[in-house]
């Protein structure tokens, strides 16, 4: 009788056991969740307004208000002098030894040296078009007939914002801007 | 058991929650100051009183040389308080400058068109000096037509408490 009674209480508390790991597991599935949830809502990248507002209308407004700026090589303005370069390979001539596409490489160089490196701290990228296509190859870094610019934006890790202006000739620039910060 | 277990990691879990809100509503405080500031930036590049115009009609981010200097002698030093404090509603503590960045001037100067930031000593102990750049065009109007631009930057600066 007695063992029987041992037996039952034996199975009762086993019984008991299975119930409490029962109600573990149950607790560690809801916290798993729960951090899961944690972490994909802590994840979800914050709503920046301020690098929206800089960055969102930043290339189109250098590249118009630049293009049309007035430098003092024979008071032309920037759009000409690009414009020089990519359809005549740099006719005008700036200084001694400096024509056009030297001249406006060093320009908007140390423009967006200031303003982009220095202040935003974005990198960047200027291409000269012809036709719609890139004017550049490798091999064209040091040619005073190019212009090419390459503050170390790297295409395929940053966000990139572009934009173009078209000039005369079928010349066109463009300013991309690694919106990837540094710094 | 069960019991407790489940209190340890309710507990635990309260813990990290609670630093994750703290964390969350720092963010929003700074988003909300950064929503200031380009509220402000904005309010200033479209200023009709130093933005360019021909004929009535406002060109996009561009601002007329002749009309800064203007403005800047009625703001800077409390040349003139009414106007000063007309303005200190919109444009709050911040300080307003301009820069010309090509072709580079003679004198590399900034011209600054508002400043209500406290100066060092009055400031709060934690503090923040939130900067905005907005590139623009500088229309110097006394020039021939079509050799009038230079570029340059303007630059918003809000100062904020906490």
């Amino acid at each position: 009788m007695r063992k029987e009674m041992n037996k039952l209480a034996n199975k009762r508390t086993s019984k008991r056991g299975q119930m409490e790991i029962m109600g573990l597991a149950v607790v560690v599935i809801l916290v798993i969740v729960g951090i899961t949830l944690l972490i994909r809502f802590s994840l979800t990248p914050a709503k920046q307004t301020k690098e929206k507002f800089e960055a969102g209308q930043l290339p189109e407004t250098i590249i118009t208000a630049l293009a049309q700026s007035t430098t003092d090589c024979q008071e032309q303005s920037m759009a000409n002098l690009i414009e020089d370069c990519g359809a005549f390979g740099g006719t005008i001539q700036c200084e001694p030894g400096k024509n056009s596409c030297q001249y406006t490489q060093e320009s908007i160089n140390g423009v967006l040296d200031e303003l982009l490196e220095r202040m935003l701290k974005y990198k960047y990228k200027v291409i000269l078009k012809k036709g719609g296509r890139e004017d550049f190859n490798p091999e064209d870094l040091n040619d005073p007939a190019k212009i090419y610019l390459d503050s170390g934006c790297d295409e395929s890790m940053m966000d990139i914002e572009s934009a173009s202006q078209p000039l005369p000739n079928n010349v066109e620039i463009e300013l991309r801007i690694c919106k990837g910060r540094i710094g | 058991m069960v019991l407790l277990v489940f209190f340890i990691i309710i507990t635990i879990g309260l813990v990290i929650y609670g630093t994750y809100q703290a964390g969350q509503i720092k963010q929003s405080i700074r988003e909300a100051f950064d929503r200031d500031a380009v509220v402000i930036a904005l309010r200033v590049s479209f200023l009709p009183e130093v933005t360019c115009s021909e004929n009535n009609v406002v060109e996009e981010n561009c601002f007329d040389i002749e009309k800064i200097r203007a403005f800047k002698s009625e703001m800077v030093n409390g040349a003139n308080d009414d106007m000063f404090l007309f303005y200190v509603g919109d444009l709050k503590k911040s300080k307003i400058s301009v820069k010309q960045l090509f072709p580079l001037p003679v004198e590399n100067q900034v011209t600054e068109l508002y400043n209500n930031i406290p100066p060092e000593n009055e400031r709060a102990e934690q503090h923040e000096i939130i900067p905005t750049f907005i590139p623009i065009s500088l229309k110097d109007p006394t020039r021939r037509a079509g050799k009038e631009y230079a570029f340059g930057v303007l630059t918003v600066e809000v100062y904020k408490e906490g």
